[in-house]
């Protein structure tokens, strides 16, 4: 009793502090993360200016290394250190972009089937399972396709594909919640629906909602890269990883670097956000309040 | 009798089910006047939340209603406009839930939960409305009020969680205050705590108490008049005294004859219990309800309606068998 009592929060902190792989996933996020944001500050040359007579320098492990290219350049004599830099931005953005969108729709649509239930669900998980039945993949391509790309189609797009777990999550959780007292007992204090959806139901699902959230930025950035990757992301010049890659393509023989570079990193992100994901579901879920 | 505050006449709840209707009230009237305390007791299932719901509006999606008269300090009750309808909860009609543990919300502090309410219903400014929890939670007895309302529900006992509830009821000054069955889960020393409390409040706040329990201890204690409640219907009314020293009703008599007395019940001997189950309220029904488990019971019974009998102004059952032949029948 005493223990509870005590700073419930700090005792959260010091488990989280504990927990290996939330750590070193917050560590690289963090990283990656103000990279992202101090570009300009840190990227050694413009990410677009082109020099085709030093066209493929290797990075510095390797003979023919150029100290002024710690990474080398690519085939267009870019500075491919500067350009993985920036292209954390659009992972990035892109990521946090589509989730916070998606999020958005998924959870609104979850709340309400599942603190109507009737037809209101009905109608909310018809759609659901219609967005459930399109391959991602495939409509994003098709939608891309047909308006054009930009970074902003593209978040528009993963964001309008990406909300289907929030709004599964969303609506198990709150049918759960939605006959507990507590609702009960702010419907008889006279609190509107909207109300007690947002006021009450809503906090119980933060933990959950954090979880997903994270495994989505990582599903987002991949998917970006797939696009990208694939011609329909993000268009060159802007430096994308996933474009980096298609670019590198030709070289694969010759210069595997070119490739494993952006992949690595891409690798990274992602498992990062994985453990991020995991270390919190394990740090919020058993110290749920009750 | 029309000074009532909350007046029900003829309330029909059924439940649609997959099974069939649900007859989860058939022909309830409630008559509460300003300041009085109406004792509802009965078995589980029997209807006693189900009444509460339908005056808080609150009923499941499923349910329907029907009454011949529900009115509210002299006006009919807007249950199916939710919005008219909440503007009344919580600020005219307030209601505390049987368990303290499951009705405060885990993850908002008790400040948030209390003045929700009144910011709500008055508009109060978040200065007032923290003063009057903070005057709220000292009244129900929370020591140190200011500093717990930073609190979590889980870092109160089940005793104080309930006071909590109870100072939330009250944040906006109902006139009418439901209680279902709020000591139920609460072991009996703090039981003892929360009534005296609420007998408190009543008195000064001069506050209609609704009380729902399973407990004829707590009506004896605490009600000025009791409803006995049987499968959805009112089986017998009367003021406390009367209802305990002459009950009316083979249901009611038989309640009263369970009570271990202290004193009186030998220890381990077997206590007395209605023989039986409360009927299937699914489908159709005709007849006394409690008419299979009853010691009484004769042809008479299965007719339909049992006709409500007056033994005088303020007692009343529903039983086709006068009450005067009842103790040399069961005798």
């Amino acid at each position: 009793m005493s223990d509870a009592l005590a700073a419930p929060n700090r005792r959260r902190l010091r488990r989280a502090w504990r927990h290996a792989s939330l750590v070193s996933g917050v560590a690289v996020i963090a990283l990656l993360v103000l990279a992202a944001i101090f570009a300009p500050l840190l990227a050694p040359h413009d990410p677009l200016d082109q020099n085709l007579a030093r066209r493929i320098v290797p990075p510095f492990w390797m003979a023919g290394a150029d100290p002024a290219h710690l990474l080398g350049t690519d085939h267009l004599g870019r500075d491919y250190l500067s350009r993985l830099i920036f292209g954390a931005r659009v992972s990035l953005g892109i990521g946090f972009g589509v989730v916070a969108i998606a999020g958005v729709i998924g959870t609104a649509l979850g709340l309400c089937a599942g603190y109507f239930g009737g037809r209101v669900d009905a109608a909310i998980s018809l759609v659901i399972t219609t967005r459930l039945a399109m391959p991602i993949v495939l409509v994003a391509l098709a939608a891309v396709a047909l308006v054009g790309s930009s970074l902003r189609t593209l978040t528009a797009v993963l964001a309008l594909l990406l909300w289907d777990r929030f709004a599964v999550v969303v609506r198990a959780a709150t049918q759960g919640l939605r006959n507990r007292e507590f609702v009960t007992a702010a419907r008889a204090l006279g609190c509107s629906h909207l109300r007690v959806m947002l006021g009450e139901v809503l906090p119980n699902l933060a933990n959950t909602l954090i979880v997903i959230a994270t495994l989505e930025i990582a599903q987002a950035i991949l998917l970006e890269a797939a696009l990208s990757f694939l011609g329909l992301g993000v268009q060159a010049p802007m430096p994308s990883w996933g474009l980096m890659i298609a670019e590198g393509r030709e070289h694969v023989l010759f210069d595997p670097w070119l490739i494993a570079l952006p992949g690595a990193l891409l690798f990274l992100l992602v498992l990062a956000i994985n453990l991020l994901g995991d270390g919190l579901r394990d740090t919020l879920a058993p110290g749920a309040r009750t | 009798m029309t000074d009532a505050l909350l007046d029900i006449a003829g309330l029909d709840v059924t439940i649609r089910t997959d099974a069939g209707e649900l007859h989860a009230l058939r022909g309830v009237d409630l008559r509460i006047a300003a300041g009085e305390t109406l004792g509802v007791v009965g078995e589980s299932g029997c209807g006693k939340s189900m009444t509460a719901l339908a005056i808080m509006g609150l009923l499941p999606r499923r349910a329907r209603w029907r009454a011949e008269r529900l009115s509210f300090e002299g006006r009919p009750l807007p249950v199916d406009d939710q919005r008219a309808m909440a503007d009344l909860r919580g600020a005219r009609i307030a209601m505390i839930f049987q368990d303290p543990m499951t009705s405060l919300n885990p993850t908002l502090t008790i400040g948030t939960q209390l003045v929700e309410g009144i910011r709500r219903h008055d508009g109060a400014s978040a200065t007032t409305a923290r003063m009057r929890a903070i005057e709220l939670l000292a009244r129900v007895g929370i020591a140190d009020p200011g500093a717990r309302l930073g609190q979590y529900a889980h870092q109160f006992s089940g005793g104080q969680r309930q006071r909590v509830m109870i100072a939330s009821a009250l944040m906006c000054r109902p006139r009418l205050l439901i209680a279902d069955e709020p000591t139920t889960a609460l072991d009996v020393t703090i039981q003892a705590q929360i009534l005296d409390l609420l007998g408190e409040l009543r008195r000064e706040l001069g506050l209609a108490l609704l009380l729902i329990t399973h407990d004829l201890g707590i009506v004896a204690r605490m009600a000025d008049r009791v409803a006995v409640m049987y499968a959805g219907e009112i089986v017998e009314e009367a003021p406390v005294r009367a209802a305990f020293t002459r009950p009316s009703h083979p249901y009611t008599r038989a309640l009263i004859a369970a009570l271990p007395i202290p004193g009186r019940t030998r220890p381990g001997s077997r206590l007395a219990a209605i023989a039986g189950r409360v009927p299937e309220l699914i489908g159709g029904f005709a007849g006394c309800a409690f008419r299979e488990r009853c010691a009484l019971a004769a042809e008479g019974c299965a007719r339909d309606p049992v006709p409500l009998q007056r033994r005088d102004a303020t007692h009343a059952y529903r039983c086709v068998i006068a009450p005067e032949r009842h103790a040399s029948v069961s005798a």
